[in-house]
Order: C-alpha cells, then structure tokens, then sequence
C-alpha cells in the first residue's frame, strides 16, 4: 500500500486517485449491498453495510464526474498515462485489498481463501459481473487503453 | 426533490442494479416486470444520489428540477405509479432502511468450469446481451457474427433516427465488440457463407439472436400495388439499411394510410409529418431527408382494427406524439365507440391518452386539410387496396358498411416476421424457432435469444431478460456435459471464413466504418450520416475503409 502511494504521488494526477477511488468503492459496493439483503448476515453489519451503500453512492457519481471533468481535455499522453496508473491501482486493490478483507470478515482462512479463489472461476465471474458498472464507466472515460487491458484481464475485471 | 425516468426507458432495468435505496419499480424480481412498458422513481425514497443517470444506456433520467419541457409530465407518471401501488416500506424490525429482495446469486459455475467456445449470430440487442452475460459471467470465447458488415440489427436499422438517445445504447453494446474474448465477424450469412453445422461443428455452442428482419402481410387484394409496402422497408429505407434502395419510396401524396398502431406505426407517421430541419439534425440516411424535404405528405391516417382501449402503441410514444412541434394529432369520430371508449376511460386505461386529442368526423371524400396531421382512426381494417397500376386509395371498415380513404401510399405497420434459417426448425405459424427455455428443439447445442425466440415484440430492455433466460440454460447444458464438443478448432474456423467470404469486416474494420460516418457527418453539419452499402461493395479493412465512402455511392448529395 505505501509503495502504491508513492506511485501515485509520482504518477497520478488528480483523476487517477479518483478513478482508484471509484474502483475500490464500486468492488465493495457491490458486495455491500449483497451483505446488506442477505439475513444470514448479522443485523448491526446489515445496518452499517446500508449505511455505507447510501453514503457511497453519493461519493462514486462525485468521483465519476470528476474523473470526467479532469479527463476532458486530456492529450494522449496523459490518457495513456492515466489509464495505466487506474490499471495497475485497480489490479492491487481487487486482488490484494478488498479479496483478503472479505475472507477475513466472512471468518475464513484468508491464505487458502485467496489461493482457491484464484482458480475459482465462480469467483470470477463474480468479480466480472459486479465489476460491469465500473468498466463501463472507464470505458466511457476512454480509460480502457491496450496496456491497461492486460491488467483488468489479469484481475478478472474483463 | 427526486429523479424521474422518461419517455426513452426501455425497461432494461439496469438502474435498479445501482440505486441505493431501491426505489426504482418493477424492479425484475417483482412481478409487474414483465408486462411493465418501462420503471418508475419512488419519488417518496429518491435520495437524489445520481447513481441511476450515470448506468442509464439510455439517458431516460432526469433530476426533477431539469426535466426538459415535453418530459415534465413524467413527474407526475412516476408518481402515480406508487400512488397505485403504494410506496413499498421495509419490514418493521428490520436492520435495513429499506425493502430489498434477498440477493439472488442466479449463475453458479463450478469452481473449475472450463473455457467454452461460443458463437453469436446476430448484434442486435438480444445477441450482444447474450454476449455480454456470457463474457461478463464465463470466460467463454465469443465469436460474434452477423451478416451486414456493419453491427447493431434494429438499434441501428430500426429505431428511429429522431430517437438518438435511444440508438446510444448502441454505445453500451460496443464496448464488448473490442472485448479481448471476442472476434467479431460482420458481413458473415449465417445459412448462405457458413451453414449451421459448419458454425456447430467449430463450436462448443451457438447462439442464434437473428432476430425478425421479415414483414407480416395483410392478405387483401391489391396489396402489391406499387405505393402499397410494408413499415419494414420504410424503416429500412430511412435507416439506410444496405439492401433498401435509395429511391424506394415515392412521397408525392398528400395522405398516406398507416395499418396498425404499434410503435412502429407511430414511428413512421411521425417520420412522415415531422419538420425536416428536425430530421437534418438527425442521422437519418441522406437520401431519405431528401426525399421528405420535397414530400406532398400533409396527413397520416393510422387504421386500428380495434378500439382505442386496445391500441398497441405504448404510452410514452404516444404522448411523445402530442408534442410534435408543427403537428396536429386528431381522433376520427365516426364510429361512436371510439368516443365513447375514450370518455370512458379512466386517467391510467390506454383510451384515456386520448382524452385531450382533438376529435372530428373526417370527410374521407375531400383531400387533407392544410397543416400536417396525424389521424388516428379505430374500429377500422383495410379490406381491398385500390388502384390501376398504383395504390389509389384504399377500402376499409367502419362501423356501418365500408369505405373509400383516398391515398396514393399504403404502410402496413401490422409487425416484422422472422425468417427460417436453413437447418434450423422453423415454426411458420408464429416466424419461431421452436425452443425450450432458449434450448433450440432437437439440436443440442443450439440456442435462440430475442425475437427469432419470442416473436417480434418487447423493446430493447426485454431481450436482456430472455438473453439471461438462454444463457442459462446453456451454462447449465456446459455443466451437465451436454455440449456436443467442436470437431473443428477456432483456427479453422478463421481459415473455413476466410475461403468462404472475403469481405468480412472485423472490429477493426467497424470501427473504421464509424470514423467514417463520423468525419462524413461532420462536413454536412450532421452528427453522423449513415450510407448504404452492400455488404459485397463494402472493401476488406483497412486503411482503404476510411476514404472509400465518398465514391461509392456517389458521395454525399447535401443540397
Ligand atoms: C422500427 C423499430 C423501431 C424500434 N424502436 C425501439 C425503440 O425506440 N426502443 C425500444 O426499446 N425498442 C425499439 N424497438 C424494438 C427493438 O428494436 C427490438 O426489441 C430488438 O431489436 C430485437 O432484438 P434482436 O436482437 O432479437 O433482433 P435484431 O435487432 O433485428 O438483430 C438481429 C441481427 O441478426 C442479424 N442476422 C439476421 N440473420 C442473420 C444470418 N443469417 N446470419 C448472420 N446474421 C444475421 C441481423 O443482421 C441483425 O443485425 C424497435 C423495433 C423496430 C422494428
Ligand atoms: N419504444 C419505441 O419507441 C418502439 C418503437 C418501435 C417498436 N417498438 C417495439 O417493437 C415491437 C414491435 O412493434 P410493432 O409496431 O411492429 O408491433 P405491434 O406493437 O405488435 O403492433 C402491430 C399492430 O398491427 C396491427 N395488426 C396486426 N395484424 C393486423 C392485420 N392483419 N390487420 C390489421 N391490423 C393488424 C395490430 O393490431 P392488433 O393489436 O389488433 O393485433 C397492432 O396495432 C413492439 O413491442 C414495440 O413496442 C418500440
Ligand atoms: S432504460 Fe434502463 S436504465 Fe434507463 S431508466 Fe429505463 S430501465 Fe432504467
Ligand atoms: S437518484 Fe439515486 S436514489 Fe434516486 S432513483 Fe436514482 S439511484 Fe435511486
């Protein structure tokens, strides 16, 4: 995490970190509003999870429009430049951060958790499907570059 | 304050996905979904939050506060919805604000399911749904087909160019013709360049979303008069569609009679009578704004052969209707059930729409008064069509005896009908492919998804719906082992294509095609004009693709 910082202060204009932004809060989201419905969950995490959805809605279409807003005008070069930074924190954040915090709050084993969901093609196709809004929105942006195509393939976002 | 959804929704329900309250109803678990003509906000829960006008395909959302003018009624039809069926609240108890179905986890793949290998014939919305639930939910490889060299099926030949937020959705579907699990191959006939068993034979499973690209006929005499043709190819012919040609369509009546009252009816009555500087700011085919731009046309007469009750038009593209600018919309009163089915109705029954609409008993003996008008006559069909060697006029029923309606153009907007393809089974009845939840009737491996499945009604948002229907189904034959396995591989498939046809275009070649169109568009202030092209005259991709529009169709002919 402090290295990806690092890069980022380096790297990434303003829309990038709002972009990674937007990643990390779609993915969980998305399985926020899962938890939230599901009544095996406990009550006081169905509360908070709700709590979280609707504050969070207003956050993720704050992000996209200013995501939009920086990108307007963007050369090429920044494009690109753009697009692989969102790329690469989007490939740490799905596979490291949100993946090993959801097995450690559902009370699994997050080493062999992460290492099945890996080769789990279920899981996968989780991923893909609650992630479509998301890489709608960069593809929108024209933030789907070549290069960066290879690491939302890599995270099973694509 | 709250959003409101408008006249373009067409019920694909992929806000609902995002809102974070739940307010948007029928959402597709509940049971009014299917028969629902779009969704509506709850404007008692809307937290204003935006979610839904970013997901919208569509652009059909809109904060209260900036609803454009002939939209502001929606305000009120969203609310009533809830005023019907009441606001839904959370259960009492509940640890959550509001009421949510629990979650349904619909697809379950075993953790080692294995790539499959799929075809797609067809890029309309019922076939790009498919991909789309097959790319987004498997790590299946796409092969996505179709037989002009250029995608979309009815988003882009059909849906009328004045509904330009309604084609962006072609924008949604775009995005998966790049996937990096998909090869597109357009100006490919499935059943003429490849049969149905050479498609099988190089693939795990296949896809036909081949749609209804056919028009029903009425069975009366004189229906193949000249002057006398189907919606069908006038739709083709102002989408310049590649096998309409450009001058197919003679304007020089002043009334011309429409059969049936879907929307496709309404389509084409207000294609007719609309203001062509409208349409110049439209991508409607070039030759077709020509053509109107010099049309004689002052009056639609649209035949119902029921009542006003039973109208197959849908509400918000009748009211979109009552906005025309330049446009009058009158009700033909001379059959008294009509009238009275209108003062009948009450404010939400389909007759009601009608309440404000002009009433008058048309003289059929003298030509169209002055101005543009649409007509809408109920209670009426066309029995014989009249004329020498061109339609004259056309006979209909009324409530007493028959009639004599004077036209030189007859349209009948009586549906499409979809087209057997050869090797597969074909129900003549309904234009069907016989199916079992998607599952083609004896042929494992085979599928049908949009209206080659369901026949030619729903909008857009239905197919997504029947797409995930058929897609399951063929998952779940993967699971079961029941795909017959491909003799043939990808690679061969590739060679077998290439023998067959040369002028396939790829999503390179596509893409080529649209800068085009674009760059074509911009000289003539248009946002993008579209041209007709055989899928044989269209060149191979290539850097060729980009310059070659101007000679072949004699370039742009903008007055
Ligand atoms: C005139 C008109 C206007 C409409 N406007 C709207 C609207 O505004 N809003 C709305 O919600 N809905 C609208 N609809 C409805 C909507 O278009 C349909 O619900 C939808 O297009 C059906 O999808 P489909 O994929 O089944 O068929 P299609 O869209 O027709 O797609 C079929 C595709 O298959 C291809 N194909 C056919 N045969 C072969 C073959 N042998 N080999 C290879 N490819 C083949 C065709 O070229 C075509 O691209 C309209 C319909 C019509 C007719
Ligand atoms: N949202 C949009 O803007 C839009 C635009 C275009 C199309 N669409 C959708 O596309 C689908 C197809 O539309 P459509 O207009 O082709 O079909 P449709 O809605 O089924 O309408 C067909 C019309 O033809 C009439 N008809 C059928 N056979 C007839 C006959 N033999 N004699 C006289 N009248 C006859 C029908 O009358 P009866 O009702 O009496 O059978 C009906 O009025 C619909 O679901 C429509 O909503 C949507
Ligand atoms: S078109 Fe789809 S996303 Fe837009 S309002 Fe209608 S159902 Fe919602
Ligand atoms: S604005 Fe937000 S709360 Fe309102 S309908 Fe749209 S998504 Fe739901």
């Amino acid at each position: 995490m402090v290295e990806l910082g690092r890069a980022f202060k380096t790297l990434a204009f303003g829309e990038a970190a709002y972009a990674a932004i937007l990643v990390a809060e779609e993915v969980l989201d998305v399985m926020q509003r899962d938890w939230m419905r599901d009544e095996r969950v406990v009550p006081f995490v169905r509360t908070i999870n709700n709590i979280h959805v609707v504050e969070e809605s207003r956050h993720m279409r704050f992000a996209r429009d200013e995501t939009l807003k920086r990108l307007e005008n963007a050369s090429w070069l920044r494009l690109q430049i753009q697009a692989f930074v969102v790329a690469v924190a989007s490939y740490v954040i799905v596979t490291s951060m949100v993946t090993e915090k959801v097995y450690a709050r559902a009370g699994l084993d997050v080493e062999r958790a992460v290492r099945e969901a890996k080769a789990n093609e279920h899981h996968k196709a989780m991923l893909r499907s609650s992630c479509s809004g998301l890489m709608e929105f960069l593809a929108s942006a024209r933030l789907l570059t070549k290069p960066s195509l290879r690491f939302y393939k890599r995270a099973n976002l694509i | 304050m709250t959003h409101v959804i408008t006249q373009t929704c067409c019920g694909d329900a992929t806000c609902v996905a995002v809102c974070p309250v739940n307010c948007i109803h029928p959402t597709p678990q509940e049971p009014g979904f299917a028969a629902a003509e779009m969704l509506y906000i709850d404007p008692a829960s809307c937290i204003d939050c935006g979610a839904c006008v970013d997901a919208c395909p569509v652009d059909a959302i809109y904060p209260l506060d900036t609803l454009p003018g002939p939209q502001k009624e929606y305000a009120r039809i969203n609310a009533d919805h809830f005023a019907d069926a009441g606001t839904p609240a959370a259960r009492d108890g509940s640890p959550i604000f509001h009421p949510w179905e629990e979650p349904a986890f619909e697809r379950n793949l075993p953790s080692d399911f294995a790539p499959i290998r799929v075809a797609v014939v067809g890029t309309g919305p019922a076939g790009m749904y498919a991909a789309e639930d097959l790319l987004l939910h498997t790590n299946a490889e796409v092969t996505l087909i179709d037989r002009l060299p250029v995608a979309g099926g009815l988003v882009r030949y059909g849906v009328a160019p004045d509904h330009p937020a309604t084609k962006r959705i072609g924008e949604t579907f775009a995005r998966f013709h790049t996937h990096p699990r998909v090869r597109m191959l357009l100006g490919l006939h499935v059943g003429q360049d490849v049969t149905v068993d050479e498609l099988a034979a190089h693939h795990d499973a296949v896809v036909y979303a081949v749609g209804a690209s056919r028009d029903r006929r009425l069975g009366i005499p004189g229906e193949d008069l000249p002057g006398s043709t189907s919606a069908t190819a006038f739709v083709a012919w102002y989408n310049a569609h590649p096998e309409t040609a450009a001058d197919a369509v003679d304007l020089s009546t002043e009334r011309v009679v429409v059969v049936g009252n879907g929307n496709v009816a309404l389509d084409v009555a207000r294609i007719l009578v609309a203001d062509d500087g409208h349409l110049a700011g439209t991508d409607i085919a070039d030759h077709a704004l020509r053509a109107l731009r010099g049309s004689d046309v002052r009056e639609v007469v649209l035949l119902g052969r029921r009542g006003p009750e039973d109208a197959a038009y849908t509400r918000s593209e009748l009211l979109a209707l009552t906005h025309l600018p330049g446009v009058e919309l009158v009700v033909d009163d001379g059959d008294p059930r009509t009238g009275a089915a209108i003062d009948a109705a009450g404010p939400r029954d389909k007759a009601g729409l009608l309440r404000d609409v002009a009433r008058t008993k048309v003289d059929w003996t003298s030509p169209p008064p002055e101005g543009r008008r649409i007509v809408f006559r109920f209670h009426s069909a066309p029995v014989e069509v009249l004329g020498g060697d061109a339609v004259r006029g056309v006979r209909v029923t009324s409530g007493s005896g028959e009639v004599e309606i004077p036209t030189g153009m007859l349209l009948r907007a009586i549906g499409y009908r979809g087209s057997p393809i050869p090797g597969l089974p074909f129900e003549e009845a309904t234009g069907t492919v016989p199916h079992v939840d998607g599952r083609v009737v004896g042929r494992p491996g085979t599928y049908v998804v949009g209206w080659i499945k369901r026949g030619p009604t729903g909008g857009i948002g239905a197919n997504r719906a029947c797409a995930a229907q058929t897609v399951g189904t063929l998952l779940a034959d993967a699971v079961q082992g029941d795909l017959p396995a491909p003799t043939g591989s990808a690679k061969a498939f590739r060679r077998l294509v290439r023998h067959r046809n040369r002028h396939v275009v790829d999503a390179r070649g596509l893409a080529a095609i649209e800068r085009a169109e674009l760059a074509r568009g911009r000289r003539s202030g248009r946002p993008a004009a579209n041209w007709p092209r055989s899928p044989n005259s269209w060149p191979p991709p290539g850097p060729a693709a980009a310059s070659a529009p101007d000679t072949r169709t004699g370039g742009p002919q903008h007055p």
